[in-house]
Formats: C-alpha cells, sequence, structure tokens
C-alpha cells in the first residue's frame, strides 16, 4: 500500500445510522492516500459490524473497537493519534462528515506554509430545514497563514478540533493530547495547538459539514445544559484554559474572556433563565457565578448591554432580573423590564443596586447604547403576553400585559390582539381597554368580543401566521408578537363565524411557537354552516358580516402608520450598489456601525440586499429595504452610497466600498474624482466629523 | 510519465483556448507525458498542426448553429461526441489518468461521459478543470450556474488568479486552485529598436469589450500634447470599420498607424514604448504579460483581478470605461521616460512565473498533488 500521506482519525459511540454515511465521506476522498483509523468507543449497536464490512473492502481503514465506553470523545480520539502512522492527522465525528476535497485542501496548505496546523472552515448543515450556514464566517475570508494566536486573536472562538489538520510531529513534541474525563475536551485541545504552534494557517474554503438536526438534537442539548455536570465540566475546562494561557499578552487573555462572556455567558445564563427547575437554577448558578466573579471586569465591557444586565443579575442572585434581562438576548430584543433615562444615559431597571466586581450598578445597567427610549415608536419591541384566555362559543376574552418599558404609553394609545399572516396582513383583530396599571409600568389590557375578520373569503390551509399586539399611537403604530409564558394558550380554538363557510377551516388554532410566541393556523369545526349555526347562532354571524366599505376600512385602519424618526440624533441613509449576480449581503459591518454611532445617527439602510437588520441593531439602524427611495433621501441629513446614480443626490454623501476582491467588478465603476472610503472605522469617522455632534 | 487528455471545444481555430491547450500540451510531452488534444467539434478553417501531439475531434462534422432544423443533428452529434469520450476514457488500461479541460462545454460533455464507464474506469481519471474567465465575467452570464453544477465535484478546478479563486471559493466551489496561463515566447533581448516615433501600441482584438473606441477618443485628447508619439493599432475584429470611421473625426487621426493581426507579436513590442489595454472586461490578459516580457510598460483598465494582479505596482491602472481619465494617466506615462524605462524593467522580472517553463513546473506539481 501507499504510505498514507493523512490519518483520519473517525469516532463514534453507538451511531450505527450516522457512521457509514461519516465513513464514506472519508473514502471518497480526493486524495487517497490516507490512513482511516475509526476508534469505536464500545458501542452496543451494529456499529461494528457496520464498520467491519466496509473495511473488509478498503485496506485504508483500521478499526479499533475498545472494551471499555470512556463516556467522551477524549480516549477514543487519544487512541486514535496513538495508532497514527501519516505525517498529519485530521478527526472525524460519526455524525458528521468530511468534505470530499478536505484532506487534499488542508494538506495542500499544510505543505504549501509548512504549517503545524491549519484550519478550514466548517459548515453548519440543519438537517431539518436543509441549510447550510458557515460556522466563524469573519475568520475564514480568505487564506493566509499567521505566526500565533497574538496576531490572531479570533482563533480564540474556533474552538473545535474537526476542522483542522495537525502535524503528528508538532502534536507529539509537545505532547499534545485531548484530556480525558471531561466534556468539551475540544477546547482545550485546540487552545494548547494555537499557543505552542508557530505557524497557523487558515484557509477560507469548508472543509468539515457539521451536521445539526435541531428537532432531535437542541432539546437535548439545551437538557444537557441544565445538568450539573455540564456546567462544572465547562468550568474546569475554562480553569485550564486560563492556567495555559498564564504567560499570554494581556490582549489574548481578555479576549479569551470576552469570548467566554459572550458565547458560554449567553448560553448558561439562557439555560438558568429559562431553567423550570428553580432549585436546579440555582445550583447551575452558583457554580457559573463563581467563576464568572473571577474573570477580568474589564471583559464585561466588551459584551452587550442586556448581557451584562443579565450578568449583574447573576452576580447579585436577582434571578428575576437575570430572567428578564435575558428576555432581550433570546426573544429578538424584546424588552421586559423597565428603562430610565438619567442625564444622558439610558439604564435597564434605574440605577439601583450594590456595587460588584468594582463597577456601580449603574455600569451594570447601562443599556444606552441600545437607545431603547429614543427608538422610534413603530419599531420598539414591547413585550407582551397573555395572562389569561377563554374562547366561549364565538367570543374571546384575554387579559394581555404589557411592559411600558418607556413609561410612555398613556391614554391615547389604542390596543388590539391582531392575527397576522405570513404577508404581515391583518387577518381579524380584538379591541382591547386598558384595565389596570399593576406594579413597575406593567399595563394590564383586557379585550372581550368577537374577533372581527378582515377577510372576505374562506381560511385555506396556507392561511397560517402569528398573533401579535398592535398598538397605535396617533398615526404611528407598532406591532410586536405577544407571548405565552403562564397562561396556555396551546390548543385553543378562536373561531372565525363570518367567514364560516361550508367545508372549509373556520376558525384559528393558536400553537405555541418558539421563543413563547402565539401562532395559529387554520382549524375548523366538522358539519358546515348548520353546525355553525347550531353551536354559534346566526346572530354571531349577522354581526360580523356588515357592509363591504365598513370591512376594508376597518383592514386598512389596521395597515402600518406613518413613518417615524427618532429625534434626538441625526439621520443617516446608507444604500449600496448591487449586482444582480450572486447574493447580496451588507456590505457595511452594520455591528461595527452600531458599537461606534448608535448615540451619534440612526441609519436607514436600504437597497437591494438579501439580508434583513437583526433586531438587536434596531436601536440605531432601521431596516429601510421596503421604504420608498423618496423617503429615505428626504429623511437623510448624511448618504452614504457607492452608487453612481446616487452620489451626491442628498449632500453632503460619502462614497463607502469596501474591497470585495474579485466581486467588486460586478458592481458599477465608481466615478473618478470622488474620495472612496474603505474600511467601516474610518467611515465611522468621517461620518462624525461631517455631523459634528448630535445637540 | 502520467497519461494526459488536453480537451477544449476545438482545437482547430486560431484563438486564445486553443493556443493554450497547444502551449501545454507541447509542454507536457516535452516532459515525457503521453498527451492527446482532444476536441469536441471540428472547426474549418483548421488551423494546421504544430508539432506532433495527436489530435482527437469527437465529432464527425461541425457544431452545428441552433435552429430548429439542427435541433436532430445536433442531438446525434452530442450523443457521439460522448460515446467518443467514453471510449478514450476507457482505453486507459491499468494506469492513472488527467484529464484537463479548457472550457466549460468540453467539461460538460466530459461529465456525461464520465457517467457512462465502468466505476473502476471512472476512478482512474483524476479531472482538472481550467476556466479561463474572470469571476465578474461567470458571475454576470450563465457561465457561474454551469460551473457550479459542472465542476464541483471534479478533482480540481482552477481559476486564473487567487482573487478570481477566493469570488469562486465563496460562490461555493471547494476544489479551487490558482494557475495563470503561461507566455507562449520570452525574448532573450528587450533592447529595443529606436525609431524616429515613440509608440503607443494596442495589441489585440477590434471588438466591443476591448475598449479600443475608449483609446480613440484617449489619443485624441493627448495627440496634441505629444507630438513624436504614434498610436499603433494592431489588429482586427468586427468593429474595425466603425473604429476607423471615429478616428476619422478627431484630432490626430494622421498619427494612427492600423495594421493588421500579426504572427509574431513579439516584433512589434518590442518597437513599442508602450502598450495600453483599455478593456472594459478581460480575464488574465496575456498579452499584459507578453508586453511586460518584453521589458515594455504597459497601461491598463482596472476590469478585472487578473489586470491588477499583471499590473501589480510596477504598472499604471486607469479606471475602466472613462476615456477622459485613461487620456489623464496615458499623458503622464507618455510623459515620464524614468518611469517607464523603470517600469518595464521591474516588470520583466515579475512576469517571470508566466514563462512557459515555471507554468510548465506549477502543472506538474499540481499532477504530483491530484495522483496521490
Amino acid at each position: 500500500m501507499i504510505t498514507p500521506l493523512v490519518s483520519v482519525i473517525l469516532i463514534g459511540y453507538n451511531d450505527a445510522t450516522r457512521v457509514t454515511r461519516a465513513l464514506e465521506s472519508i473514502r471518497q476522498q480526493t486524495l487517497e492516500s490516507i490512513e482511516i483509523i475509526v476508534v469505536d468507543d464500545a458501542s452496543t449497536d451494529a456499529s461494528a459490524q457496520l464498520i467491519t464490512t466496509i473495511a473488509e473492502q478498503d485496506p485504508r481503514i483500521r478499526f479499533v473497537k475498545r472494551q471499555v465506553n470512556s463516556g467522551g470523545c477524549s480516549a477514543p480520539r487519544n487512541d486514535g493519534l496513538a495508532l497514527a502512522s501519516a505525517p498529519w492527522v485530521m478527526f472525524c465525528d460519526s455524525d458528521d462528515e468530511l468534505d470530499k476535497h478536505s484532506c487534499a485542501n488542508l494538506l495542500d496548505a499544510a505543505e504549501e506554509w509548512n504549517a503545524d496546523l491549519v484550519c478550514g472552515a466548517a459548515v453548519r448543515h440543519d438537517v431539518g430545514k436543509d441549510r447550510d450556514k458557515i460556522w466563524r464566517p469573519e475568520l475564514h475570508r480568505s487564506d493566509r497563514m499567521v505566526a500565533s494566536l497574538e496576531d490572531e486573536p479570533d482563533l480564540l472562538y474556533d474552538t473545535i478540533s474537526v476542522n483542522k489538520i495537525y502535524s503528528r510531529s508538532f502534536l507529539a513534541r509537545h505532547s499534545i493530547t485531548f484530556p480525558p474525563g471531561l466534556l468539551f475536551e475540544d477546547q482545550v485541545f485546540t487552545l494548547q495547538c494555537f499557543l505552542q504552534a508557530k505557524r497557523i494557517g487558515i484557509l477560507q474554503t469548508c472543509v468539515y459539514i457539521w451536521n445539526v438536526d435541531r428537532s432531535t438534537e437542541e432539546a437535548s442539548i439545551t437538557q444537557g445544559r441544565m445538568q450539573q455536570r455540564n456546567v462544572v465540566d465547562r468550568v474546569e475546562i475554562n480553569r485550564r484554559m486560563d492556567d495555559l494561557l498564564i504567560d499570554a499578552s494581556d490582549e489574548v487573555k481578555l479576549a479569551k474572556a470576552v469570548k467566554f462572556l459572550r458565547h458560554e455567558g449567553y448560553l448558561y445564563l439562557s439555560t438558568i433563565g429559562e431553567h423550570p427547575d428553580t432549585e436546579a437554577a440555582d445550583a447551575l448558578a452558583d457554580v457559573f457565578a463563581e467563576y464568572v466573579a473571577r474573570i477580568d471586569p474589564r471583559a464585561f465591557g466588551y459584551v452587550r448591554p442586556a448581557l451584562r444586565v443579565a450578568f449583574y443579575g447573576l452576580l447579585t442572585g436577582d434571578r428575576d432580573l437575570l430572567r428578564r434581562a435575558m428576555r432581550w438576548e433570546r426573544w429578538a430584543s424584546v424588552v421586559d423590564g423597565v428603562v430610565v433615562r438619567s442625564d444622558d444615559r439610558q439604564y435597564w431597571g434605574g440605577s439601583e443596586g450594590d456595587p460588584i466586581l468594582g463597577n456601580d450598578s449603574s455600569w451594570w445597567r447601562d443599556v444606552t447604547a441600545l437607545q431603547l427610549l429614543d427608538m422610534p415608536f413603530s419599531t420598539r419591541r414591547y413585550f407582551h403576553e397573555f395572562t389569561e384566555l377563554q374562547v366561549k362559543g364565538a367570543r374571546v376574552s384575554a387579559t394581555i400585559e404589557t411592559a411600558d418599558y418607556a413609561g410612555d404609553l398613556g391614554p391615547d394609545v389604542q390596543a388590539h390582539i391582531v392575527w397576522i399572516d405570513r404577508t404581515s396582513s391583518v387577518v381579524a383583530s380584538l379591541p382591547l381597554v386598558f384595565e389596570s396599571q399593576t406594579a413597575a409600568q406593567r399595563m394590564r389590557w383586557r379585550g372581550s368580543g368577537v374577533p372581527q375578520v378582515h377577510m372576505r373569503r374562506a381560511l385555506m390551509r396556507s392561511d397560517k401566521g402569528s398573533l401579535a399586539i398592535r398598538l397605535s399611537r396617533g398615526s404611528h403604530v407598532n406591532v410586536t408578537a405577544i407571548r405565552s409564558v403562564g397562561a396556555q394558550v396551546d390548543g385553543t380554538f378562536v373561531p372565525f363565524p363570518a367567514i364560516a363557510f361550508a367545508d372549509r377551516p373556520a376558525g384559528s388554532e393558536l400553537v405555541g411557537g418558539d421563543r413563547a410566541s402565539v401562532g395559529w393556523r387554520p382549524a375548523g369545526i366538522a358539519g358546515g354552516p348548520i353546525a355553525w349555526s347550531r353551536r354559534f347562532g346566526n346572530a354571531a354571524r349577522r354581526r360580523i358580516s356588515g357592509s363591504t366599505a365598513s370591512l376594508t376600512d376597518a383592514r386598512n385602519a389596521l395597515l402600518p402608520g406613518d413613518f417615524d424618526l427618532p429625534d434626538n440624533r441625526f439621520v443617516v441613509a446608507y444604500l449600496p450598489a448591487t449586482s444582480d449576480a450572486g447574493p447580496r449581503a451588507w456590505p457595511l459591518d452594520l455591528t461595527e456601525w452600531d458599537r461606534q454611532l448608535a448615540t451619534h445617527c440612526y441609519l436607514l439602510a436600504g437597497g437591494a440586499i438579501d439580508e434583513s437588520v437583526p433586531t438587536r441593531l434596531w436601536g440605531s439602524i432601521r431596516d429601510a429595504r421596503g421604504l420608498s427611495l423618496a423617503q429615505i433621501l428626504d429623511s437623510a441629513a448624511l448618504l452614504i452610497t457607492d452608487d453612481p446614480a446616487l452620489i451626491d443626490t442628498v449632500r453632503p454623501s460619502i462614497v463607502f466600498r469596501p474591497d470585495e476582491g474579485a466581486a467588486r467588478y460586478l458592481l458599477p465603476p465608481l466615478p473618478v474624482g470622488y474620495p472612496v472610503i474603505t474600511e467601516t472605522a474610518e467611515l465611522a469617522q468621517e461620518v462624525q466629523r461631517i455631523l459634528g455632534d448630535p445637540s | 510519465m502520467t497519461r494526459i487528455l488536453l480537451c477544449a471545444n476545438n482545437i482547430d481555430e486560431l484563438g486564445g483556448a486553443q493556443r493554450v491547450v497547444h502551449l501545454l500540451a507541447d509542454g507536457f510531452q516535452r516532459r515525457g507525458h503521453d498527451v492527446t488534444e482532444v476536441g469536441i467539434t471540428p472547426f474549418e478553417p483548421a488551423h494546421a498542426a504544430v508539432g506532433d501531439v495527436p489530435r482527437h475531434v469527437l465529432m464527425p462534422q461541425v457544431w452545428p448553429k441552433k435552429s430548429t432544423q439542427t435541433e436532430r443533428t445536433r442531438a446525434q452529434l452530442r450523443s457521439t461526441a460522448v460515446g467518443q469520450m467514453a471510449e478514450l476514457l476507457r482505453s486507459i488500461g491499468d494506469e492513472q489518468g488527467v484529464i484537463i479541460t479548457a472550457q466549460v462545454w468540453s467539461m460538460e460533455i466530459l461529465a456525461d461521459a464520465l457517467a457512462l464507464v465502468a466505476p473502476s474506469v471512472r476512478k482512474q481519471w483524476k479531472v482538472i478543470g481550467q476556466y479561463h474567465g474572470a469571476y465578474a465575467a461567470a458571475a454576470s452570464g450563465r457561465d457561474l450556474g454551469r460551473i457550479l453544477r459542472s465542476y464541483r465535484d471534479v478533482t480540481i478546478f482552477t481559476a486564473l488568479t487567487a482573487e478570481d479563486g477566493s469570488a469562486f471559493t465563496r460562490a461555493g466551489l471547494r476544489n479551487v486552485r490558482a494557475m495563470p496561463n503561461p507566455l507562449a515566447f520570452w525574448p532573450e533581448e528587450t533592447t529595443r529598436q529606436i525609431g524616429p516615433d515613440q509608440v503607443l501600441t494596442y495589441l489585440g482584438r477590434l471588438s466591443e469589450e476591448k475598449g479600443v473606441d475608449l483609446l480613440i477618443d484617449a489619443w485624441s485628447l493627448l495627440a496634441d500634447r505629444h507630438p513624436t508619439w504614434r498610436l499603433r493599432i494592431v489588429g482586427d475584429g468586427p468593429m474595425a470599420d466603425r473604429l476607423r470611421e471615429q478616428a476619422a473625426l478627431l484630432a490626430g487621426m494622421e498619427r494612427i498607424d492600423w495594421d493588421s493581426p500579426t504572427v509574431d507579436p513579439a516584433s512589434v513590442l518590442l518597437t513599442s514604448d508602450l502598450v495600453v489595454l483599455p478593456s472594459r472586461t478581460e480575464g488574465l490578459p496575456l498579452v499584459i504579460a507578453e508586453a511586460q516580457g518584453c521589458g515594455v510598460p504597459v497601461v491598463a483598465t482596472d476590469c478585472s483581478s487578473g489586470v491588477r494582479q499583471l499590473i501589480g505596482d510596477w504598472g499604471r491602472l486607469a479606471p475602466r470605461g472613462d476615456s477622459r481619465a485613461l487620456a489623464e494617466v496615458l499623458d503622464e506615462a507618455m510623459a515620464d521616460p524614468a518611469w517607464r524605462a523603470e517600469s518595464g524593467r521591474r516588470a520583466r522580472v515579475e512576469m517571470q512565473p508566466y514563462r512557459l517553463d515555471a507554468v510548465m513546473n506549477a502543472w506538474e506539481k499540481l499532477l504530483g498533488q491530484v495522483l496521490r
């Protein structure tokens, strides 16, 4: 047999349905001179038989079955490493796959650069939705080699061991193996490699297909995080990593701390916040808080404001604060709390509380960057929840509570429960009446009656959607989803007698959605109109059917309101040029823009772009893709564009076109004589120079 | 010693793709490989073969233009071609072979042929698909879709530059390498024959995308300021008459020389003081490398990654599609003999990687990687 150039180590435990797929992906590599070491961790299913059958046909395969299950990934990988004979090694998990060109790509690059290890991109493949998403795309924009972690601290975010190729002599020289007996062993292994390496290659191309089956896995992963062992191991792994980093530069140590807070912090605070069992949650919180309390306090300054508030809740034992602040992180930026203005800063829940880790409560609670109090009314993300819902016949009676976080929902505000379909049209609505103000700026509304239906045809199967609360104040409208946290609304049937035509679904069944949202889908009553009449009475139908005009009026009355803008900042328009060829993402780094300019400007981001603006940025960036060009240009004090047709339609204009390699030739050429800015940081500076301070 | 098939849509035409195929075929054969050139369709008039690399044309007659009358003939011819290609693949015996396709249609025919042969035969062939256009050209036409469909699973896809390669990778290919095309000639001496005038040369086809109309407009703005210069336009094409008409109305027309296409580009370049490429769109235009290889400085429009790579920081870039801006850059270059001398000297050094030997070395290295 030809001397193998790469040893690929495949590990598995009781994964007979998928391990052969992984094995096949390795056998199909375009690089043929490989040895394939399959280490089975004492599976009790058919894995061994299946692998042996394949091994009989392929002399490159060496099959090792462990006698005793190790309970993790470390021991099997170490076993494979000990057996490997090729100068380079790679790892693969039984539920994933290698792309067929992976070994060739990684080997060619490793030889070219004489690297200690080379990292390729991993792609997360959502099995259910059949969708691919590159993991850590910002790390893989180009091929390059770096000398150390110090040159590229962001490598700390690339914690997995399977998207890489390693020099076997490099691993042996530094005695780098996987730590046994712990979860998250990848992280320590990878960090050791990065710290010891003198030549780290990074490739743009995808080399690893990370299969994610949300339907089966998300539940088990979330369940797993609720277990004590999980957080204990996580903390232990991080302690070991901190030890490894003792001699690293301050910059790298801080980067590691920030990464932990942003990534692991988010995961565990979500778990603690959403844990149904209070005692278990407290136990998790204790272990986690003990580690978090020892982290460099500066790291918290680099964390998103709401997450920082949640950390404050963790560290002061205020679970309620933690849970509500995490809803901003988890439920698309919904604000379940009170935001208070003081001087020119904005604080979540005021400034009360004790100092922690050398910082005042006001430092922790400062959410000014989110501009929650200065967001236009229409883009606010209110927290509404059902506290009660009953349906008797065709009459609905509901109680809703809304967190009036800005404290400005006065008697001039009207509210409706609305049934929205997938095209964002209102299908039905029920007016709400303000009932009382409960503690801490929470408003209670009551609605009772038969929902008014705004459709004139029968429901079809495709008419599903979600439930939301529509608030209107003057000509401005806000529509935000209703949540159902305490009250059980799943399965409730709300009939729409006005459109109860024969043999058609004639009502909506409420369905619990993700993030505690409430959706609806068409559902019916057997028996057609006669059964309807008996059950609901003709009176119900007659009340709903009115003249055509009144139906149309009702529907129009609920359409989105006037275009509103904040009045505390300059409005800036961003209209990038696009080409018809290829997918169009925002050329501007919106997160970076928000970080630099949230308090100075309000950005209207428009154009023919295929990405939406994430809700976490809505405090300072409006998704203006649906607005007319005239509306955008009329509102803007400054225009940023690289579309030659638009330059100078608003003065001043800035020409901004980041360097996008070969794709730049798909965009219209820029006119000569205009200075072009290519970096977001430089753009932010120029914007501030032109606009000056907002008054 | 490897069995190598080099495929192009046709191998009889006197065109860029064919020139590359002949150069590579000859280069491989000299290095001891067993080479055959494969053309899908014959081309008339056939350009006589130079050298002794065996040729094989798959279709018995010329591929006709698309029409309702030719539908059936085309289907039959395509089927024949696929069958013939499959036969060629089967003739491999026990060894491993490499097929290098130079054009997209060739790859599509090959893909069908590979599907016809036994898996054991399929495994013996490594496929390298070359694409001679820029990413932007592929993405704005039909090619990108065809490439993503037919090249994703082959062993290697080569783009002309690393930057184009990166764009193809972002588009979804995972087997990308960069491989330039080789220069056909490399003069030993680059000393210019000094003539009475200084010469600005355009050497290439007279077609829309080459932007010669922009060059003529630019010349009309420059000509009076540079009385010792002449503009020499060497080549032919569909726009020839229109360009002459355009020039006739503008200043400086008496100092424009119109020459027909040459079989000796070296002598044209060695008598030039400055070469200009005013294209609207390009891939990796070898005329820049040829000029610079002859020690001649180049001004080119920034219309592709390939142009940028060849011009580097030793040549001069002008904005594309803008005759006034082109005139400004040419003006500077024509007024600065010191820059021209330095640029020509540096450029010749920078063009070494495009010499035939260097490119053949890169190919052999790639073959070594592909066959292991």
